[in-house]
């Protein structure tokens, strides 16, 4: 644990006026999802990287809005080895009224999550898009900063009606991730009155016996449907998807046409500053991997620092900020470069935003699409809405 | 090379007299071009610039005015009646948008991408001074007596006040979310703000620095999150405000004593630029996500035609 070098840049001189919020970043020294995932032919897919390098961009931005406010952030990293040690490490170090972005993976985000709560602290989000973290285990001391999974499905979802694009063959791999994936799609088409051709398992072996699962002729055949919706983990077999189907089809999902919170070729509202600020500026200062592009993980720490500096309040004589209460300010909005502004939903502490439906190269829509109307929030057609959530806040 | 000298004989062959009736000049900021239209929106010629051109201004002559490219770290010094550039400001990074201070030869500019909001002398092209902002600074206002530059920052929700005299920033502003534009009354107290993504005008007071007002704009059938307001100017005597209202697709107009809406006009889409005529019977209006300028009738209160430019329409001038 540390401060980091890189940002003696920042404003430590923090006169006796000022306000000072603590902002933690947690991750695991060895996190399974940094390694380098290879497939067999050599070619990494679907990789995260640490969220430092969109915190970085945050911090970066937001200094002058501090200035102006007379507030401070001073930002610490934990590093951990497991669980235990996470818990352990926050419960030492962390004050009451601080903040930690969770950068870990699910099994550890939840088991730290739980450990947590009830604590004044707050807990951010940033990579998790499991449903129970925002239903069921949802948590008066965390906010989801990244989209949920249902927000993610609900926008694809929303794309094939806007599109009338209704029959839809869904491929989904072995993976546990793919069958909540694919629970997630079901519910989000049953949502939008998308109709499932079918749903087919799909294998990444060779073997014949299993010809029904892995050629994709067959798979992909002997049934009626305008799109493919793939849910597949780790990417390997849906690359291989498009254009070897027995009916001339798009296919989304996987590795082609996904939802996303965030993409690097997105060029309205702002977008093509951050991403400048991210790919230039702070490749020189998070040597991660020097060229590449902000991922949905990376927006999503750098939304949660630009979420947790727009929260404090202008100066004031009371300098104590805590910034779990000031994340549940309703009237908190913040620009998050997506055309509205982001908000946090009373119900579960999900923030409110729009999702980007993308190619490899090319933003081609971003929901929610005006024609679905919603009484609030037109974000709120994605992801479970208040009156269908199990969590209850507000 | 025969081809344009070609067109640039025809050019100026066909509109020498209607360039001493005015003209309008349209930035592209996609189409690297500039439209240069006749008051009544006839295009004349659409005249290739440089990278993603976005803010313009006149000199106080109108005998020059100064297009502002931001893909090329440059600012490109143009002849008003020949359009040949007559000079060029070089590594201006990113710039976005600028005022010309009352000396009539300080350009301030914002740099968009470099967070700095930085002065040169156009009739040499010499830098002169930097500043600090915020990121993503936008709209540049200097007032009459060339004491005080505003900047806003778009991701910081601030308006810089500079002091020029001093060298030095002496006050952020907290605005609305994402500030973008500026107008200053005509007795120099009220600063009005544009907060594109919070759908309002925050006026500022400028003897206490602060925010002590705020606009609100909805035309029927909208939504807030729809209005999402840029530009913004006033009339000479300083009674009325034009507000372009970005995706809702209007322009509001407003009373500038009492804060009221007086109307709306339906333009194209995503209102970006606002221009006035010199006698103020019309409103040119860049429609970004249409790729056209709707000229507006101010009697009428109405749009009375709208005219294809070319690739995202960023600003106007009104030569006449």
């Amino acid at each position: 644990m540390g401060l980091i070098g890189a940002f003696s840049c920042l404003p430590s001189n923090a006169a006796a006026q000022n306000a000072t919020v603590l902002v933690f970043w947690l991750h695991l020294e060895q996190d399974r999802d940094w390694q380098e995932r290879r497939s067999y032919t050599g070619l990494t897919l679907k990789q995260l990287y640490p969220a430092l390098r969109g915190i970085t961009v945050g911090l970066l931005e937001n200094k002058v809005k501090l200035r102006a406010k007379q507030a401070s952030i001073d930002f610490v990293e934990i590093t951990t080895e497991d669980v235990e040690d996470s818990i352990g490490k926050i419960t030492a170090l962390v004050p009451d009224g601080a903040a930690v972005l969770l950068d870990l993976p699910d099994t550890e985000m939840r088991a730290v999550i739980a450990g947590l709560a009830g604590r004044e602290i707050a807990l951010l989000n940033i990579r998790s898009t499991a449903m129970a973290l925002r239903e069921a285990n949802c948590q008066r001391n965390l906010f989801h900063v990244i989209p949920s999974r249902r927000m993610y499905t609900d926008s694809i979802a929303q794309f094939l009606a806007v599109r009338n694009w209704r029959r839809v063959l869904l491929l989904v791999g072995t993976h546990e991730n793919d069958l909540s994936q694919a629970r997630a799609y079901e519910a989000s088409f049953e949502k939008f009155q998308i109709k499932l051709a079918d749903r087919r398992p799909f294998s990444l072996s060779n073997n014949p016996r299993d010809r029904d699962m892995n050629n994709l002729k067959l798979l992909t055949g002997d049934a009626k449907y305008d799109v493919i919706v793939i849910a597949d983990e780790i990417g390997e077999y849906s690359r291989y998807v498009p254009y070897n189907t027995f009916l001339p089809r798009p296919v989304i999902g996987g590795s082609g046409l996904a939802a996303r919170a965030w993409h690097w070729s997105w060029e309205r509202y702002g977008a093509p500053q951050l991403n400048q600020r991210f790919d230039r500026r702070a490749k020189n200062l998070i040597s991660d991997n020097k060229n590449r592009h902000m991922n949905d993980v990376d927006w999503a720490a750098w939304a949660a620092v630009k979420l947790i500096a727009t929260s404090l309040p202008a100066a004031s004589p009371d300098r104590r900020v805590n910034l779990l209460r000031a994340l549940r300010n309703p009237g908190l909005a913040v620009d998050i470069y997506k055309g509205s502004r982001g908000s946090i939903r009373g119900w579960n502490h999900q923030l409110r935003q729009p999702i980007l439906i993308a190619t490899q190269d090319a933003v081609i829509g971003k929901l929610p699409d005006m024609k679905f109307l919603h009484p609030y929030h037109y974000e709120d057609t994605l992801g479970i809405d208040a009156p269908q959530s199990v969590c209850r806040f507000d | 090379m025969l081809k344009q000298l070609t067109i640039a004989a025809f050019f100026l062959l066909l509109t020498s007299p209607v360039l001493a009736e005015g003209k309008l000049v349209v930035s592209n900021e996609r189409g690297n071009s500039l439209t240069v239209l006749t008051l009544d929106g006839d295009i004349l010629l659409e005249l290739p610039t440089c990278g993603r051109p976005r803010g313009m201004h006149f000199s106080h002559d109108k005998k020059n005015f100064f297009v502002g490219c931001a893909d090329d770290n440059l600012i490109l010094v143009y002849d008003s009646a020949t359009l040949e550039v007559s000079g060029r400001i070089t590594n201006v990074f990113a710039p976005e948008t600028f005022d010309l201070h009352p000396d009539g030869k300080t350009l301030i500019v914002s740099n968009e991408e470099d967070a700095s909001a930085t002065l040169w002398d156009w009739t040499t092209g010499a830098f002169i001074a930097e500043y600090e902002t915020g990121e993503e600074p936008e709209g540049v206002q200097v007032t009459q007596d060339g004491r005080y530059a505003f900047v806003a920052s778009e991701a910081a929700d601030l308006v810089h006040v500079i002091d020029l005299e001093n060298g030095e920033v002496t006050f952020d502003i907290p605005v609305d979310t994402r500030p973008r534009r500026f107008a200053l009354s005509v007795d120099q107290t009220q600063l009005y703000v544009s907060a594109e993504l919070a759908s309002v005008v925050n006026v500022i007071d400028l003897d206490q620095m602060k925010v002590t007002d705020t606009l609100t704009f909805l035309p029927p059938g909208f939504r807030k999150e729809h209005v999402t307001p840029v530009d913004i100017i006033l009339n000479r005597s300083g009674e009325l405000g034009f507000v372009a209202l970005g995706r809702a697709n209007h322009v509001g107009v407003f009373d500038t004593s009492t804060g009221k809406v007086l109307d709306y006009i339906l333009v194209g889409k995503r209102a970006w630029g606002l221009a006035l005529n010199h006698n103020e019977t019309r409103l040119y209006v860049a429609n970004g996500l249409s790729d056209d300028i709707s000229i507006v009738d101010l009697q009428k209160r109405r749009s009375i035609k709208s005219v294809k430019v070319g690739s995202v329409p960023y600003g106007i001038l009104v030569f006449d």
